[in-house]
């Protein structure tokens, strides 16, 4: 699937969870692309973590770290 | 199974309505040497009905307020003087009524007497022959000469006006005993109908004395229902005849779900009358419910399955057997070539409950994935996300009687005289009885300002800043202490509440602040947020103006959290509750048509739940939720979905960005297509499957309200199939064996699987009419009300919703914010609605537009409009309009051709990639001709039109 869509989401919801203790935000983002993203697009987003600018805001980016830790999501 | 046919009789009458208040107190009459016991308010006339003793009336019928004009009614009462009429006499206790004696008898003849003078007296060949209460009546008072002659200065001649389509008005048979202008006000609220004129000259007029169709009528058929003659009549009936049977069915246009009688001559339907019991309509409809049912057996619905390889081709008409294999195959072969993960298919809104969780059974057993989804993706997803996430279920609170009770009224991003007519009408009763009206909505809808209703509040944000508002009506509430502080402190989780405060107290947050971007005045801010905190009763109303947005979802949870702070939630008159767009749309939600749900709003994460469904199903369910409808049409780009069976959907027209789905459409090796007619998807399937539509079919449907109602088959499906067998035999082609011999079957699997629908069963529908679930041991006949005790989640959770401005702003070359929205006549892609008569009030979509942007440039009213955005243009007739604000225009997306999701873009919610419909930077232009797009598009539907027309021509050949 087209990544820089995969990118333009997952910015978009980094942004909405962009309030209060940043341990939460990171923690909830992760939580709701785990529950509402196919295994696809998360393998997708994940594979794009290793690419050197990935255009993933800050908090995004923490939050797919967090999901790459799960094997089943591993590029 | 029993038959769900009864003889046809009118409806019982009992005269005048049931007491308002419902008081436990009760009187004890005598009439006519019975003794009965009603609540106390009950009139005499009802009273005497109740009791199974018919006093004869005209002027009365109990859906209106009594009027006493007509003087049938009149009765004796011990010690009262003269002769009171029944229906405007309250019973009191002790009360001795004699109901027919001489001397009344002799009353009520010389009243009939006078109203025959000026009477026709062609009952024979007359319309409403065997159906008529003015002939009842005569019949009842023993008429049996007219004294005066016929002679005399008459209305015979009076001349019919037909310009309504549906009914005719023929004021020669008109005893002005103004039932239908009552009706018009008490019971729709639209004021269109006066007596003009005085005594032996009064008549009933539309308007300003207009035809009706240029009226302000909205042929809701509400005066048609009332009329106790052959004035106003259906032209249905006026062709067919009298009705031999009916049976009660359900609505399958709007989420209110009106109940209806179904009146049949053998599978005919005369006409659909409204249904009394009905708890989501008491006899009220709408015209499209009412009126607009002829698309069922148009000659354009489709009876016989087709295929073809590609769709460059034509159709080739086929039998069910070689339809159903030639599809099982291709998709079978689709997963063996590109993965299991290759198909998927979309479930109806407007299919039944079972046939929905058939779809949704058949993807995630038959195809082996959880790729299933639903219209309301496009709709109502972010209500489910926000509502689960903040009071843990996943629907409204209340029924719509609830409203009744109501002090506040807030609605948000809602139309309801519009797009839910019914539950508008019973709103605006509530307003005329003086609640208090908060309108938030770009747009001045019909409820801002109409007869008798004027909203208290209205709060003309811009498009896209419904969280700016709804946060800051919360931050005023907080920093004047209006919040419900024990009720949160008991029923809601303290650290999230705290979190939320601080939150909400920001600075930003504040009605100044957000001023500027919303446009909303802060003092209007302020004052709507005072008016909804300090009543005794508020209940907010929203609509898609809510959910499709960038921040649909986090504007339902800033509703739920109003809702919470201010303590509306958990009894009768208040509450959250969303105005859901299509009829099925709960129902569709309910029964796990997300990809991410099981039915009952369970994760498939879950392994309890899906081992229960497992052992049931015979299969192992894949723990990963599948793909929604976007992510399918962006995998199908990218080459890795190739398969999609689509259920009475046309996500061609419906769904945003028209010129991404239609490539990705026409990316796919095998679409099957099952639906009435060919649909702009169907345009590009390979395999059409034939609909069945509501009345060739059993099953149930679920309203706004959570009320499972059902639908009941009236006439045998005209291609042979409907469409829950039409699945069972898609599954068995593919290999996977369901059997089930009718819907109940299927009704009695979701209760055995499903905790909110345990009670559920087609018997106790039967029995009840119709079930709001959560339906349990908890709840034996449902829940009307929600939340009562505590939430279905535990404590309520207040969400922090922070305002984020939207990707799609107006910029030099977007100057304009285009809303879309919908119109009372037509219903949704139209594809049902344009195949009426409904055609006559919406024949095109339009662009409507402010005067000054207008001039600006060069637009007059009925231009021809080029309207473009960053996706894509499309053309449209302007129309110059109040309704909206400077910088704003507005559409409807009725009608294919329109194209206005070719300017959509493809811009969603952030939560659940609900689309961002509401909000599309554009700029307008005058042109003169119509768009590349539209231009191509006419010729591909030429061309699909040819390749249809050529299957049924190639098959006549054949068959002669
Ligand atoms: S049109 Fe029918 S309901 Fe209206 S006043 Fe005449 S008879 Fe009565
Ligand atoms: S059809 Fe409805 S809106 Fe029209 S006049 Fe009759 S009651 Fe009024
Ligand atoms: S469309 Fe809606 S309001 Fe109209 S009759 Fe049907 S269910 Fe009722
Ligand atoms: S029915 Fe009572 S006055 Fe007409």
């Amino acid at each position: 699937m087209n990544v820089s869509k995969l990118v333009r989401m997952a910015n978009q919801i980094a942004q909405n969870f962009d309030v209060g203790e940043r341990d939460k935000a990171v923690a909830a983002i992760a939580d709701h692309l785990t529950r509402y993203w196919t295994v696809e697009m998360k393998k997708g987003i994940v594979a794009h973590l290793n690419q050197g600018t990935t255009g993933l805001s800050e908090l995004a980016e923490a939050a797919i770290v967090e999901l790459s830790k799960n094997e089943a999501y591993a590029a | 199974m029993a038959t769900n046919y009864s003889r046809y009789r009118r409806a019982d009458d009992f005269g005048t309505p049931a007491p308002v208040q419902e008081s436990t107190e009760t009187v004890t009459l005598t009439i006519d040497g019975v003794d009965i016991s009603v609540p106390k308010g009950t009139t005499v006339l009802r009273a005497a009905a109740l009791a199974g003793i018919n006093i004869p009336k005209l002027c009365a019928t109990d859906s209106l307020e009594p009027f006493g004009s007509c003087r049938l009614c009149l009765v004796h009462i011990e010690g009262a003087r003269g002769m009171p009429a029944s229906c405007t006499t309250e019973a009191g206790d002790g009360m001795v009524v004699t109901t027919q004696n001489k001397q009344l008898a002799d009353v009520r003849r010389n009243v009939m007497e006078l109203y025959i003078s000026d009477h026709p007296l062609d009952c024979l060949t007359c319309p409403t022959n065997g159906d008529c209460e003015l002939q009842d009546m005569a019949g009842a008072v023993g008429l049996r000469d007219v004294r005066y002659g016929y002679a005399g200065e008459n209305h015979l001649a009076a001349e019919k006006d037909t310009s309504n389509p549906y009914f005719t008005f023929d004021p020669s048979k008109c005893i002005v005993c103004s039932r239908c202008v009552r009706a018009c006000d008490e019971v729709q609220g639209t004021f269109a109908l006066t007596i003009d004129g005085r005594g032996f000259g009064s008549k009933v007029a539309a308007s300003q004395d207009q035809p009706f169709l240029d009226s302000e009528c909205v042929s809701c058929g509400a005066c048609v229902q009332a009329c106790p003659t052959a004035t106003l009549t259906e032209n249905s009936l006026i062709e067919m005849g009298q009705p031999e049977h009916s049976v009660i069915t359900t609505c399958a246009y709007c989420g209110v779900g009106c109940s209806f009688r179904a009146e049949m001559k053998g599978q005919e339907v005369v006409r659909m009358v409204p249904h009394k019991e009905g708890g989501a309509n008491h006899g009220h409809s709408c015209v499209k419910g009412r009126f607009a049912f002829g698309y069922a057996t148009h000659p354009d619905r489709i009876t016989t399955p087709m295929i073809r390889n590609t769709i460059h081709e034509p159709w080739q008409e086929v039998s069910w057997d070689e339809a159903l294999s030639f599809a099982a195959k291709k998709m079978k072969g689709i997963q063996a070539e590109y993965g299991q993960g290759a198909i998927g298919g979309i479930t109806s809104s407007r299919c039944t409950n079972e046939e929905t969780y058939l779809v949704q059974k058949l993807v995630r057993a038959a195809f082996g994935n959880n790729n299933v989804d639903t219209c309301a993706r496009v709709c109502h997803s972010p209500t489910g996300y926000g509502l689960k996430a903040t009071l843990g279920e996943s629907a409204g609170t209340q029924n719509f009687d609830s409203v009744m009770k109501a002090d506040t009224i807030v609605v948000i991003g809602a139309n309801p005289t519009d797009a839910h007519p019914v539950f508008g009408s019973q709103m605006k009763r509530r307003l005329r009885q003086g609640a208090k009206l908060i309108v938030i909505d770009p747009r001045s809808t019909d409820l801002v300002k109409s007869p008798h209703i004027q909203a208290d509040f209205h709060l003309p944000l811009r498009p896209g800043t419904n969280v700016a508002v709804l946060n800051a009506i919360a931050h005023t509430i907080i920093t004047e202490g209006l919040e419900a502080k024990s009720y949160i402190d008991e029923r809601c989780e303290s650290d999230a509440y705290q979190d939320w405060r601080e939150f909400i107290a920001r600075p930003e947050n504040s009605p100044e602040s957000v001023e500027q971007e919303s446009g909303v005045k802060a003092d209007v801010i302020r004052g709507a947020a005072r008016l909804y905190a300090n009543a005794p009763n508020g209940a907010i109303y929203y609509g898609l103006g809510v959910s499709e947005h960038a921040q649909g979802s986090t504007t339902v949870m800033a509703i739920a959290n109003l809702a919470m702070l201010t303590g509306n939630l958990g009894r009768e008159g208040v509450g959250v509750n969303p105005l859901r767009g299509q009829n099925n749309v709960q129902g569709a939600c309910d029964m796990g048509s997300f990809p991410h749900e099981l039915p009952g709003y369970r994760h498939v994460s879950d392994p309890a739940v899906r081992a229960l469904f497992g052992s049931e199903w015979n299969v192992s369910i894949l723990a990963e939720p599948g793909m929604r409808i976007p992510n399918m049409f962006d995998a199908a780009v990218a080459g890795q979905f190739k398969g999609l069976y689509v259920q009475g959907e046309d996500v061609a027209q419906s769904d945003p960005d028209t010129q991404h789905v239609t490539a990705a459409l026409s990316a796919l090796e095998c679409m099957i297509v099952q639906d009435l007619f060919l649909n702009e998807t169907a345009k590009f399937a390979h395999v059409f499957l034939p609909g069945s539509s509501f009345l060739e079919k059993d099953g149930t449907f679920t309203n706004a309200e959570r009320r499972i109602s059902r639908v009941r088959k009236v006439m045998e499906p005209l291609a042979g199939l409907a469409d829950w067998e039409t699945t069972i035999a898609l599954a068995q082609a593919m290999g996977y064996s369901m059997s089930y011999s009718h819907p109940s079957e299927v009704m009695d699997e979701i209760a055995r699987l499903t905790p909110t629908f345990t009670g559920v069963s087609y018997d106790k529908l039967d029995a009840l009419g119709s079930i709001q679930w959560p339906c349990n041991a908890a709840a034996e006949s449902g829940t009307p009300t929600m939340h009562i005790d505590e939430f279905v989640r535990g404590k309520g959770l207040f969400r922090v919703t922070p305002y984020v401005a939207t990707d799609e702003r107006t910029s030099r070359k977007y100057p304009l914010l285009l809303t879309t929205g919908r119109i009372l006549s037509q219903y949704n892609v139209g594809a049902q609605t344009r195949r009426t008569a409904n055609s006559n009030w919406h024949d095109e979509d339009v662009l409507e537009i402010h005067a000054h942007d207008a001039e600006q440039r060069g637009i007059e009213d009925g231009d021809w409009v080029g309207m473009k955005s960053r996706a894509g243009e499309t053309v449209m007739r302007a129309v110059i309009s109040e309704r909206v604000q400077p910088g704003v225009v507005y559409t409807t997306f009725h009608h294919p051709a329109s194209g206005a999701n070719v300017v959509t873009t493809d811009n969603s919610d952030w939560a659940t990639n609900c689309p961002e419909y509401k909000v599309t930077a554009v700029q307008a232009h005058k042109v003169t001709q119509m768009s590349d797009w539209q231009q191509k598009f006419e010729q591909f539907s030429d061309e699909q039109e040819k390749f249809l027309k050529g299957a049924q021509s190639v098959t006549e050949e054949t068959l002669n």
